[in-house]
């Protein structure tokens, strides 16, 4: 394991979590914005009687196809923001996740030490060390799953709204 | 005559409406024109003028020609009055579209459609205002060619002369060539 002074403390690491969840939570949200916006222009543009040979009508049309464009076009970007957040989401919680798998190697080896060690004093010591490497992996495990079910959720919002999106997506 | 009712092919627009307009308006002259040139007919539609015959043969022809842009305006009007309301109905799905967005480009956007849905509301109703107007002065000019009748060979008008309904079939009108190549031509610089 890596030294006690590397290692963010317990807070940090939740703060970390809680962070990169509101992040994407935050962006989710712009994106519903302009996911409703183009939903708006798309019914605004189906609602409007422009088959008329009426001058002027095809530039109105005009102006409309162009709000439609600066939605989806500002969707598309911040959707490329949120999948940047996903990415740095799944990056910390492989981290701890290989945080985690060092606990594993620290347990195997304390258990090695206990069965060398003859001293009772030591062998207190190995188990205190063998409790503290469990209750650290406990922690680590719960924050990775904190974070990876946050990035899951963060998928599954932003794929309801790419289907919304491309569900009307002019070619 | 039989006139053959034929399809329009081509859509109107309002520069076709605008064109007629200014093209009826010269025809409602020259036919106030003619009439000032009349010569008086008695109580029995008869006059002393060695010209009387011709000059009201002349009215006559004028005469159908005018009656002719009046089945012209009535399809105008028509066409005119429903557009205004689509352009009513665009207004208020534009309006009702803009106060739910909330991207400022699109808003923007929409507010352009905004500005050009008003323009042609407003060129729109100018027609209908104008048309109205010509409608007027035609049916008072000839009201007024109706009590001048010449007894002779010339055709009868009723007195009391009436505008096409409006349940008229306006796609299916059938001017005389003339006037037709004269609205082709476009508006009168």
């Amino acid at each position: 394991m890596a030294k006690r002074t590397d290692l963010p403390t317990h807070s940090d690491v939740e703060e970390t979590v809680q962070e990169h969840d509101e992040k994407m939570d935050e962006k989710v949200d712009e994106l519903e914005v302009y996911t409703e916006d183009t939903e708006t222009v798309r019914d605004t543009h189906e609602a409007l009687e422009l088959e008329t040979t009426v001058e002027g009508s095809e530039a109105v049309e005009t102006d409309i196809d162009a709000a439609e464009d600066v939605t989806v076009e500002i969707f598309d970007k911040e959707d490329d923001v949120l999948e940047g957040l996903q990415d740095d989401t799944q990056e910390y919680a492989d981290e701890l996740q290989e945080r985690n798998d060092t606990g594993e190697s620290d347990l195997e080896k304390i258990s090695d030490a206990s069965g060398r060690v003859d001293t009772h004093e030591t062998i207190n010591e190995l188990a205190n060390a063998k409790t503290s490497t469990l209750e650290e992996m406990d922690f680590l495990h719960d924050n990775n799953e904190k974070a990876e079910e946050a990035k899951e959720e963060s998928e599954q919002a932003q794929q309801e709204l790419q289907n919304r999106i491309n569900a009307g997506r002019r070619s | 005559m039989i006139k053959k009712k034929v399809k329009r092919i081509k859509p109107i627009t309002m520069a076709e409406v605008e064109a007629f307009l200014q093209i009826a308006s010269v025809i409602l002259k020259e036919f106030i024109q003619i009439m000032k040139q009349l010569p008086k007919v008695d109580k029995n539609g008869r006059s002393n003028s060695p010209f009387a015959e011709e000059l009201y043969a002349k009215k006559e022809k004028a005469q159908r020609k005018l009656e002719e842009c009046i089945e012209k305006l009535e399809e105008y009007r028509q066409w005119v009055e429903e557009q205004i309301k689509c352009c009513q109905r665009n207004l208020d799905a534009i309006s009702a579209g803009k106060a739910r967005l909330r991207t400022e480009g699109a808003i923007t956007r929409f507010s352009a459609a905004d500005a050009k849905l008003v323009a042609i509301y407003k060129r729109l109703v100018k027609l209908q205002d104008n048309i109205k107007a010509l409608f007027e002065e035609i049916k008072k000019a000839l009201s007024e060619a109706a009590k001048q009748q010449f007894s002779d060979n010339t055709p009868q008008m009723n007195s009391d002369f009436q505008l096409p309904s409006t349940q008229m079939n306006h796609s299916t009108l059938q001017l005389d060539p003339e006037l037709q190549q004269l609205i082709s031509m476009g508006p009168i610089d």
